[in-house]
């Protein structure tokens, strides 16, 4: 069957009755026609093998219709494009890696050591529910930039307690703060 | 060639490895002097206005103008607390402010009270907050049995340095 006898209407018409496509009154009619017509039957059952073939036919594999691909134009003495040279893989001698990373290392040392005032490296720990003591875990060289960090925290780590449960509690007066022994 | 290289990396690490900042936090706070503070603050459960039946101990550190702020979830109550400790040499200024909610018990009733006061103390006495107010202290002459639980949070502010020689 050519593309050409395929882009036919009756073709159409038998792509949508196979697919189910007509309605009730067009699939009756084309169904009866194809009792009594020996050519219609034939290129029915031309299209149904090719849908069953479709169906059967797994995903296509791109990587495997590719390489199919290159292998029909490699014998039309075509040549795959060479990637950009941007995307091209580069080998480097390990020695020389290894080099720059001590070079790399060696400078980075020498800015920590005489650069400018290093600042806090970790944020101040979280206390559990109750008994832990907040520690500062910080890194300065100048306690002016710590007081400033010191300042600048935000008062989020607020901490939680839980109270004993199946306590339950009572207003005796009025919330007070007074020094101990009043 | 290789010696050179291991040299280098050598230099490199010990380079890196410099205690080129203060990274000890006892010599960091030595930086500023007294500046830090050592917030401890002991919440308890009081039963019959004398006998603690629980408690909890919390230790924080600030310096002058940062809050400790806490908070204490119980099964009808919310308590938030917040402790703010302007230091004055030997003497501070404790600003303290309390919220309270409570859901009165067999009562869908929810009350709130708030609490705010500047209480000025020296460094290492100690104030208590009662968030449920300050029970005054009744015994039941037939039960020989005093009120009921009541709630307490005794804070305690001294300088840190002083807190870690303690330790």
């Amino acid at each position: 069957m050519s593309l050409e006898d395929m882009r036919s209407p009756e073709d159409t018409r038998l792509s949508a009755y196979l697919d189910d496509e007509l309605s009730v009154s067009e699939s009756q009619r084309l169904g009866d026609r194809l009792q009594q017509d020996a050519e219609l039957q034939d290129r029915y059952a031309r299209l149904r093998g090719v849908q069953e073939f479709l169906r059967s036919e797994g995903d296509p594999s791109f990587q495997e219709a590719m390489e199919r691909t290159w292998h029909r134009l490699s014998l039309r003495n075509f040549e795959q494009q060479r990637p950009n040279w941007w995307s091209r893989p580069v080998a480097v001698p390990f020695s020389a890696v290894a080099a720059a990373f001590a070079i790399l290392v060696l400078v980075g040392g020498l800015l920590i050591r005489f650069g400018g005032p290093t600042y806090f490296s970790a944020e101040p720990q979280q206390a559990d529910r109750f008994g832990d003591t907040v520690e500062l875990s910080a890194h300065a060289r100048e306690s002016e930039e710590l007081l400033r960090r010191l300042s600048g925290w935000e008062s989020r780590d607020e901490v939680t307690i839980q109270l004993p449960e199946s306590r339950t509690f009572e207003f005796v007066g009025q919330p007070v703060i007074v020094p101990a022994g009043h | 060639m290789k010696h050179v290289f291991i040299v280098f990396a050598g230099l490199a690490v010990m380079l890196s490895a410099a205690p080129a900042v203060a990274d000890d936090v006892d010599e960091l706070l030595e930086l500023f002097g007294e500046d830090a503070l050592h917030v401890s603050i002991d919440a308890r459960v009081v039963e019959d206005g004398e006998r603690t039946v629980w408690n909890m101990e919390l230790t924080r550190v600030t310096i002058s103008g940062r809050s400790v702020q806490v908070r204490l979830d119980g099964e009808n109550i919310v308590v938030r607390a917040q402790f703010t400790p302007y230091r004055n040499n030997e003497s501070l200024l404790l600003v303290a402010q309390g919220q309270t909610w409570l859901k009165v018990t067999d009562s869908d009733e929810l009350r709130y009270e708030t609490a705010f006061e500047t209480v000025p103390i020296e460094l290492g006495e100690t104030v208590v907050f009662y968030p449920l107010g300050q029970e005054n202290v009744t015994m039941d002459l037939d039960t020989k049995r005093y009120g009921t639980i009541n709630l307490e949070l005794e804070i305690t502010v001294i300088p840190y340095l002083q807190a870690v020689e303690k330790e």
